[in-house]
Parts: structure tokens; sequence; C-alpha cells
């Protein structure tokens, strides 16, 4: 028995949300007069009611049915294919029950060769739990030139697995732009066998010319579920049971396409044009300035749309230069693409352009060159020259003057001068040299220094165990102090020496590092000799009133205090 | 009373003839009398100092009077004002692209450094220096480590590394120096006599090393060095 066992679940990746029912249009891009097929599959032969959209035409075609016996499970699925012909040209979404909408594109140029892609390959991959198809519409590339492609995973109905990231080109002779990162999800019978299908669309271009080996790879984690070890016998020595006790594991495994042999060309060096810069494909282009009318001085907007389809980003005009008529600026490009790869759209360069002359001028044609790979001949489009009607301007006479010479061209290349002198300064001496701020710098580095130096010490401090108890007894000692203070006011002997008796304990016991309440008039004769004269007596007073009961009177009170302050004093020195 | 009018009079009049004077120079340019636009350029130079837009004028004008040297020193003074202008970036490979010279070679760091001008940085370390003891006086003023002070130190001293190394990546352009010559013989001693290693060209850039004289050795960019004539270059800050 394998110790892995794939699991039957539901494939993750299609339209799980819309069960029961898929829909796949082929072509997806379409022009006028042609048809795209619809096929909706579902898991009944009920009917399928079609959308009504104003611009298509939906024509049955047939119908074919699929049953399956899967694990002793028969289901059956019934295919309905329809003829989808557009009216006009235009993008239609059509939305079939509650299926995933598809889009078909019309175009009103016709077809564009590279959209009609081939069917995939498949049919010797039935059986395969996931494969991976790379269909391109030639095996035969110039270098530059973009091609739309269709990359196509397929992952076997009874297989779970889900994607790890997107598929990534296998040879340095081609780049591929970066696929759609939601890609379309579809159901396909390969084989008479449920497949679920993601398809990207991208583009290619090959960079070198040469003979390649071309092909892709799509990292993708698969679901399978390990046998648990422990055997278990008995009732339980089950297939049911080894399913439902083992573990399930995502394990991640990277698909390849069946590499393709792919010939790159290199662009004809004969008959190519002066001003070629690369373009590949099929292009129009027009040109446009406004406004028709302005004062000389005043700039217009010369504007040159490029469309078709191809490697746009190689798309460039050489545009209005500097001349004698026309003062120019730099031009700004935006591409509009009418598709997902960037294939189709229209790329719009505009250039601000001064007249500097009055009268009736032209803003002469301009040319476009590209290189066709389908006749494989290089083709020049130009535009027609513009009228403008340039009336005299106020800012004329500031123009620039006409230019002289050719090497005055190159001035079109420089970014004009400012008007505007800015903010000024003195010296391009850096401020790092000045010595003022040199001095304010080391001024603010020696106090971060200082400051962190007096931080340190008393961090240090703060954690000295001596100096904590030397501030505990100091803290104690004003408390016992204030005491003092306030027995004397009130006359109250018994209060008085009591609190100076601890006073005088605490000062003790921070000198000795004893517990000051242990401290007795034997610890003082013993440890103090001949200095014990004069704080024994407060020791032997404190005891005596507390007994006795007897009272001083306010004088003698102050002459204590003064005694007791002065022995703390004189025991807080070292 | 009088006196005063008189005063706020010359000091505007004074006023209205520096403006003039840099309207002027992009009159000249404009009308292509170039040599006339450095002038006027250099003039407002010498009477109220550097600015980014007046350097890139004038190196503009310098460039369109066939000085390509001292067009691309000029572009480089600009950018050292003005580190972000794409303007000036443009304009100064444009000036280096037509001298055939190419620029200094420069690591990742640097480009990173080179977002933020010099006197930016030293501004930024300096009052994050400035900030780290107020935040330390703050620490020592409450009486312990707290983490709010703490925190503002930490991010104050960070930003003082921060500033420390894009000083420290632009510190080596302050000996960069440019060929304003047209051509520039280096010697193998700082004296004329012998016969020059090699030339440089003009535009070319050159890292000063030490002064002798008249002489100044320098180090190209591709590593060899000798004597060049002090007054054949032009320092882009001074030193």
């Amino acid at each position: 028995m394998k110790h892995i066992l794939l699991i039957a679940l539901a494939a993750v990746l299609v339209t799980s949300a819309h069960a029961g029912i898929s829909v796949t249009l082929e072509p997806n891009s379409i022009g006028p007069g042609e048809s795209a097929q619809l096929t909706v599959t579902g898991d009944s032969d009920a009917g399928v009611e079609l959308p009504k959209i104003a611009g298509l035409k939906f024509t049955p075609v047939g119908q074919s049915s699929q049953f399956q016996s899967i694990n002793g499970a028969v289901s059956m699925s019934v295919s309905r294919l329809y003829a989808v012909t557009p009216l006009k040209p235009g993008n239609y979404t059509i939305p079939v029950c509650n299926s995933w909408p598809v889009t078909l594109h019309v175009s009103n140029t016709g077809t564009a060769p590279a959209r009609s892609l081939p069917a995939p390959q498949t049919q010797n991959r039935s059986g395969d739990l996931a494969f991976l198809t790379l269909v391109t519409p030639k095996k035969s590339f110039y270098v530059g030139e973009l091609v739309p492609v269709e990359i196509r995973a397929y992952f076997r109905g009874d297989v779970a697995a889900s994607l790890n990231g997107l598929p990534v080109i296998s040879s340095d002779a081609f780049t591929m732009n970066k696929p759609d990162d939601k890609p379309r999800q579809s159901r396909e019978l390969v084989g008479g066998q449920p497949y679920a299908v993601v398809t990207w669309m991208a583009a290619l271009s090959a960079v070198k010319a040469g003979e390649y080996s071309l092909g892709l790879q799509l990292p993708v984690l698969v679901r399978v579920q390990e046998r648990a070890n422990s055997r278990r016998g008995g009732f339980f020595d089950d297939s049911f049971f080894e399913d439902f006790f083992g573990r399930t594991v995502e394990k991640p495994v990277t698909l390849a396409s069946e590499p393709m042999a792919a010939k790159v060309l290199a662009l004809p060096a004969e008959n190519r044009p002066p001003d070629f810069k690369g373009a590949v494909g099929r292009f129009d282009v027009t040109a446009a300035a406004t406004p028709a009318q302005v004062a000389a001085g005043d700039p217009l907007t010369l504007r040159v749309k490029i469309t078709g389809s191809g490697n746009f980003d190689r798309v460039a005009s050489d545009l209005l230069a500097s001349s004698g008529d026309w003062k120019t600026y730099k031009s700004v490009a935006r591409f509009e693409p009418e598709d997902n790869v960037g294939f189709q759209g229209t790329k719009t360069i505009e250039q601000a352009i001064v007249p500097t002359v009055a009268g009736k001028r032209e803003v002469p044609g301009l040319k476009f060159s590209y290189f066709d790979p389908d006749t494989q001949q290089y083709v020049t489009r130009s535009t027609a020259a513009i009228p403008v009607e340039v009336t005299p301007g106020a800012v004329a006479a500031l123009a620039p003057a006409p230019i002289q010479n050719p090497k005055s061209q190159i001035q079109n290349d420089l970014a004009p001068n400012r008007v505007e002198p800015g903010s000024f300064t003195r010296t391009l001496r850096p401020l790092l040299l000045t010595p003022w701020f040199l001095m304010v710098n080391l001024l603010a580095w020696l106090s971060v220094g200082a400051t962190l130096l007096g931080l340190q010490r008393r961090k240090r401090r703060l954690r000295d165990p001596k100096r904590a108890q030397m501030r505990q007894a100091a803290a104690m000692i004003k408390e016992h102090l204030s005491a003092m203070e306030s027995a004397l006011h009130r006359a109250d002997t018994v209060a008085f020496f009591d609190a100076a008796r601890r006073a005088l304990q605490h000062q003790l016991g921070a000198l000795w590092d004893v517990p000051p309440e242990t401290i007795t008039i034997a610890d003082i004769n013993a440890r103090l000799n001949g200095d014990a004269a004069t704080l024994r007596p407060v020791f032997q007073l404190a005891d005596q009133v507390a007994y006795s009961g007897e009272r001083m009177n306010v004088v003698d009170l102050t002459q204590w205090q003064k005694i007791v302050t002065a022995q703390l004093n004189r025991l807080e020195k070292p | 009373m009088k006196l005063r009018f008189l005063i706020l009079a010359i000091l505007m009049g004074a006023a209205t003839a520096r403006a003039v004077s840099f309207d002027e120079a992009n009159r000249a340019y404009a009308e292509g009398r170039y040599p006339d636009a450095v002038r006027g350029f250099e003039s407002v130079i010498t009477e109220k100092g550097y600015s980014a837009p007046v350097l890139f004028n004038l190196a503009n004008a310098e460039f369109h009077a066939g000085q390509l040297g001292r067009a691309i020193l000029n572009y480089e003074r600009a950018r050292v004002l003005a580190p972000r202008d794409a303007d000036v970036a443009a304009n100064l490979a444009a000036a280096r692209a037509k001298a055939g010279v190419t620029a200094p070679p420069t690591g990742r760091l640097d480009l990173v450094a080179a977002w933020l001008s010099l006197n930016a940085w030293c501004w930024i370390g300096a009052l994050a220096v400035l900030g780290a003891g107020a935040g330390l006086v703050m620490m020592s003023w409450r009486g312990g480590v707290s983490f709010a002070p703490g925190a503002w130190v930490a991010v104050n001293l960070t930003v003082v590394a921060v500033a420390a190394c894009g000083l420290w990546c632009r510190l080596p352009e302050l000996r960069w120096a440019i060929v304003t010559a047209k051509e520039s013989p280096v010697f193998v001693a700082p004296v004329s006599v012998t016969t020059p290693l090699f030339k440089l060209n003009e535009g070319e850039s050159v890292r000063l090393r030490r002064a002798h004289g008249e002489f100044v050795l320098v180090t190209v960019a591709d590593g060899r060095d000798g004597w060049v004539k002090r007054n054949e270059l032009g320092k882009i800050t001074e030193l």
C-alpha cells in the first residue's frame, strides 16, 4: 500500500462556487464576420437559457454527453455547443446561469493573427494528474516580436492542488510579461476525464536570434494524504479508516510544459528604414495638432496616435525637431492597452511645440517605421502635414532666434533655462567644513556625552546597596528630626527623646550596617568607646522619660535638640 | 522723511537692477548670445551668490558657448545644491555625452546618498544629535530610562547613523574636480618641462589628492594619476 494517497477532492481552482455548470469560449477574440464557439457543460441534460445580448447572435450547433464512473459513482456531463456571431465590434461579457462569465472581444480590423491560438495538444496527456501546456500561434519568431500566448494548467478532477506562484519561462532567449494574477478558470474533458483548467494570457518576446527550446514551469502545491503509521487492525483495518486517520499534507511540485522547439529570426538588415526603432507588429499612425490657431510664442500640442498590435514598448516616433519656425519640447508617451497582455492598444505621443513665426504654417508630416512579421517587410507610415494658423503674438519678439547652425540643434536635448533665480547661498563650501557648524556639533556631541555619563553615574549610584541604605537612613533621620521638632513645640518630652533615639539609631545603623532598632546602649559603649559619652545620655533619657514620665521644659528640650543634631552631623562625617 | 524715501527708492532700485540682471542673462541666452549670457549669469553669482537655477542656466549657456568643461563643472555645482533635479542630471549627461567623457563611477549606496545634498545630510545629522541630546536631558530630568524618551533617543541616534553614512558616501565628492581646459597634460612631476604622461580631455572628472605650487596631483577615474596645472581644473565645491 502506498504511503501517500491522493485524495479525491473537488477541484479548488475551478469555479467551485458555480458548481454544476462551466462555460468556455474559443477563441475569445475574433473579427467581424467570424464566430466563436461557446461550450456550456453541465451535469444534467436540463436546458440552458442563454442571455440575450445586443450585438451577439447565439446559434446552437450540437450537444454531447459524457458518462463517467469514478470509484463506483456514475456521473453524467452534457456539453452544448453554440456558435457566437457578433453583429458589431466591441467587448461582450456573456454570463451563463451562475457560471463564471466569459468575455468576447470583437475587433473592428479583423482578428489579430496572434490571437487565433491553436487548440492545446492535450490528448496524449490524458490520465496525468496535472500538466502544463503552452499554446503559441507560431514557432518562429522575430527578435523583439511580441507574441501573445496562452498558458494552461490542467489538474485532474480528483486532484486537490493550489497554485504556488505564476508560470515562469525556462529559457533565457525569451522574456515573458507577468501573467495575470487572476487567471481564467474552467473545466474540460481530456480523454473523457474531467480536468480543472487554469488559463493565463501572456506575451512572449524573443531577445536573441537562434534555435531554442521553449518551455514553462509552474510551481503548485498538491494536497496528498499520508497514511497513519500506527497499525490498527481488526475493525479499523479498512481503507475508509486509512483515509480517515491519514494526515493531509501539501507537497510542492513544479509542473513543466513539454519543451517546444522555437526558431528566433534576426530582423533583416536590408531595407531597414533609418527611423526604425525596433517596433515589430502591425500599426497605423495618425497625427493631430491642437489648437489649429495660435499666437506666435504660444504652445500647441502635437499628438501622434499609433494603434495596432505588437511590441508597444519599442514604438517610438521621431517627433518634430526644432527649426526656424518651431521650438519643440520633449515628448511624453502613454500606452492604453486593449487586452490583458499589452499586445493590442494605442500609444499616444504628445509633444509641446511653439510656433515662432506668424503666418500660415504647417506642422510637417511625421514618419513611423515598423517591421511586419507576417509580410516579413519593413513598413513606413507617414502622416499628412497639419496646417496651423499662427497669429502675431506679444511673446513672438522674445522667441528664440532662428537656429543658425546644425550644432545648435542639440539645444533641443537640453532642459530649458530656469526663469526664477531661486534662493542664493554665498558659498559652495559644505557646512561640514565651516567652523561654526563644526563647533556647534562638537558642543552638541559633548553635551550628549556628558549627559550620557551623568546618566550612567546616576544609574550606578541607584544600584549601589550601601548608598541605597544611606539614602533610606537619611530619609528616616529627617523624619525623626521632624518628629523631634514637633514634640518640642508640644513640650512632649517622651516623644522628643523617642524620636531623638530613633534618629541616632538610624544614623548608627547605617554606619555599622546593622538594623537600627537593634542598637542599644551596650552597643554604643562597645563600639564607640570614649566617644559614647554624648550619645549615651540620649538613649538613657529616652528610657528614663518613657518609664518615669519626667517632663522637661522647652528650653531644655531645645538644648537637647542641638546636642542630638550636632551628634548626627558628627556621625555623618566619615 | 525725505531721507527715508530716498533710502527706500535706492533699495528698490537696487533690487530691480539685480532682478533685471538675471532676466537679461536669460534673454541673452534665448537670443543665442551665449557668451553674453555666460557673463550675465556669472555677474549674478558674483553679486548674489550661488543658486541651483543660476548655476544651471550658466551651465546651459556655457554648453552652447562651447565651454563644455565649465558647463559640466557648473552642472555638477548645481547638482550639489539640487541633487534630485532631473533636468540638471539630464543636461549633465548630455554635456558629458557631447564632451565624450563619462561620469565618475558610483556605487549603489552613493546613489542613495546622492538623494540629499551634503548640507542636507549635515543638517539632518546635527538636528538628530540635538534631538538625541534633548531626549537624554529629558531622561536625566525624569531620573531614569523610560520608554518614550529612550525610543526618541534611539530614533535620533539611528538618524545620526544614517546621516553619517550619507555623509561618508558623499564626502569623496569634495575632492572631485572637472577639467575646464580644452586639453590638460598630465605630468609625472609638478613641473611642466617633462613630456606629459597623458592628456585629460575637457570635462573629465579627476580626484584631487594634494597640491604643490601651481600643480595638483590628481587621480583619474581609471586609476591613472599625475600632476595637472591647477588653473586647468575647476573644483566642484570649495574646500
